[in-house]
């Protein structure tokens, strides 16, 4: 980590709502998330907690630049960010390499870099056979084994990670929580969305809490997690008795 | 927008459709043999009516819309139903409108070449055929204009795909698949030829039945009309790049 240099994203207090249609007449304003502020440094891994529904994923999706926020500011100089998800949208008619190279594609690489980069992914993921298999026949486990196969080597100025730690079975939980680690304490900046928080405890340097669309808290990881327990401890299902 | 993501997409799209049926890519060739020999076998064996050219025009008619309202339709929908690979990746959201049309126009090729087969074996070869690529140039082309106009608007109000289907069958019935130019009195044949689709299914039976050149000026005028409309969909498609994603969530 090094907060003396120029932050890499730095997003100040972004807002954002959606309008909820439920017919013609009557639309209903809902804030996923309220006043944001944190910043990111090349390098860091930096763990976002918060309880579901607190905007942990909308977050996610305003780093990679798929939404733009309704209020605040993000200022970005980074090149590429890649999401990793379990939902990764793979075509359920495929078979897992087509899925894959098309998936990376999409992620912004060119074919050729795919081709190259396939063989590693397959053997990464250890589905064998399965990888010329449709992906409507993978189980839960397998679609995260290739997800984050294609994810580890896609190597994006940015990894934004969205809940995909602990799938799969035990050994390959293993692996991917190592490679992870791995990735963590290199120079890649990564930014992990968990609400396991032993999770980003473990894996994080910083880390930002967000409750009800604001954030409550931000910096060392161990400390910013210990305060969200705490909180969480004290304050059972304060969000939904609002 | 990327091009090899795009034919790579269309590709991965004609593999998962082969994959989905026993018989696999024989359909494109199956379903457009079944409505011509259809067609053929009603008005030429059993009604005997309107002689063998009246055959020949509907077929033509329905080969064209076919392409045209079937790309339409399924490209109406194309952005808004990815909504879930919009919310992982950014990702320029004319690829899904392009790569329908282009997964519906390759497959067109296969109905096109078994017209041309059908019409050779039945009436043989005619010189003005030379002109049928560029027919299907400004076709493909108007054909692009209106899915990328349907996809821009649909994930905005979803229920237009409803009208979608109606507008597309009003405008069918009002193109002469049917029926011929011939059969409307010649006061309002001009206002029937200024529907661009009525004016290309009888560009394309003037060129393929009657032997004659098509109409340059209309042409003309169907491909600036069609830039248009591409120009203005596809920056409103990037206007609101970042709003699609968010309208599937709504």
């Amino acid at each position: 980590m090094n907060t003396l240099s120029e932050p890499l994203i730095s997003t100040r207090n972004i807002g954002v709502s959606y309008k909820l249609t439920r017919s013609i007449f009557s639309t209903q304003k809902y804030s996923a998330l309220r006043n944001v502020s944190f910043d990111i440094y090349r390098g860091d891994s930096l763990g976002i907690v918060g309880r579901n529904g607190a905007g942990k994923s909308t977050l996610l999706r305003l780093l990679a630049g798929i939404i733009s926020p309704d209020s605040g500011v993000i200022v970005s100089n980074q090149s590429t960010t890649a999401l990793l998800s379990l939902q990764a949208g793979f075509n359920g008619e495929l078979d897992g390499r087509s899925n894959a190279i098309l998936n990376g594609m999409l992620l912004g690489f060119t074919k050729p870099q795919m081709m190259r980069q396939i063989n590693n992914i397959i053997e990464f993921s250890e589905l064998g056979n399965a990888i010329y298999k449709p992906v409507k026949t993978y189980s839960t486990g397998m679609r995260a084994r290739l997800g984050f196969a294609i994810a580890v080597h896609m190597n994006p100025e940015v990894l934004l990670v969205d809940e995909i730690l602990g799938v799969g079975d035990a050994e390959f939980r293993e692996k991917s929580t190592a490679v992870m680690k791995e990735r963590l304490g290199s120079e890649q900046t990564v930014v992990l969305v968990s609400h396991q928080a032993n999770v980003i405890k473990n894996l994080c340097n910083r880390a930002v809490w967000i409750e009800d669309g604001v954030t409550k808290m931000e910096g060392d990881a161990k400390t910013v997690v210990s305060s969200y327990e705490n909180y969480i401890i004290t304050n059972p299902l304060a969000k939904y008795n609002q | 927008m990327r091009l090899d993501l795009l034919l790579y997409n269309v590709q991965l799209k004609l593999k998962a459709q082969i994959s989905r049926s026993y018989l696999g890519c024989l359909w494109w060739i199956i379903e457009p043999i079944g409505v011509i020999s259809a067609f053929y076998f009603v008005f030429e064996f059993l009604l005997k009516r309107g002689g063998p050219e009246y055959t020949y025009q509907l077929v033509i008619g329905v080969v064209i819309w076919t392409w045209f309202g079937a790309t339409s339709i399924q490209a109406a929908n194309s952005i808004h139903g990815a909504s879930t690979l919009m919310q992982q990746v950014k990702v320029n959201k004319l690829l899904f409108p392009l790569s329908d049309v282009l997964e519906l126009s390759f497959k067109q090729i296969f109905v096109f070449l078994l017209l041309l087969f059908f019409l050779i074996t039945t009436k043989g070869v005619q010189s003005s055929w030379s002109y049928i690529p560029l027919l299907i140039l400004v076709q493909f082309i108007f054909i692009t204009g209106i899915s990328l106009a349907f996809s821009a608007i649909v994930p905005f109000l979803p229920d237009t795909i409803y009208l979608i289907h109606i507008f597309m069958r009003l405008w069918m019935f009002c193109s002469g698949v049917f029926y011929t130019v011939d059969s409307i009195s010649p006061s309002h044949q001009f206002l029937f030829l200024l529907n661009p689709m009525a004016n290309l299914i009888d560009q394309y039976r003037t060129v393929l039945i009657t032997g004659l050149a098509p109409d340059w000026l209309s042409l003309m005028t169907i491909l600036i009309g069609s830039f248009i409309i591409i120009g203005f969909s596809a920056l409103a498609i990037k206007h609101n790049d970042q709003t699609y994603p968010r309208l599937s969530l709504q």
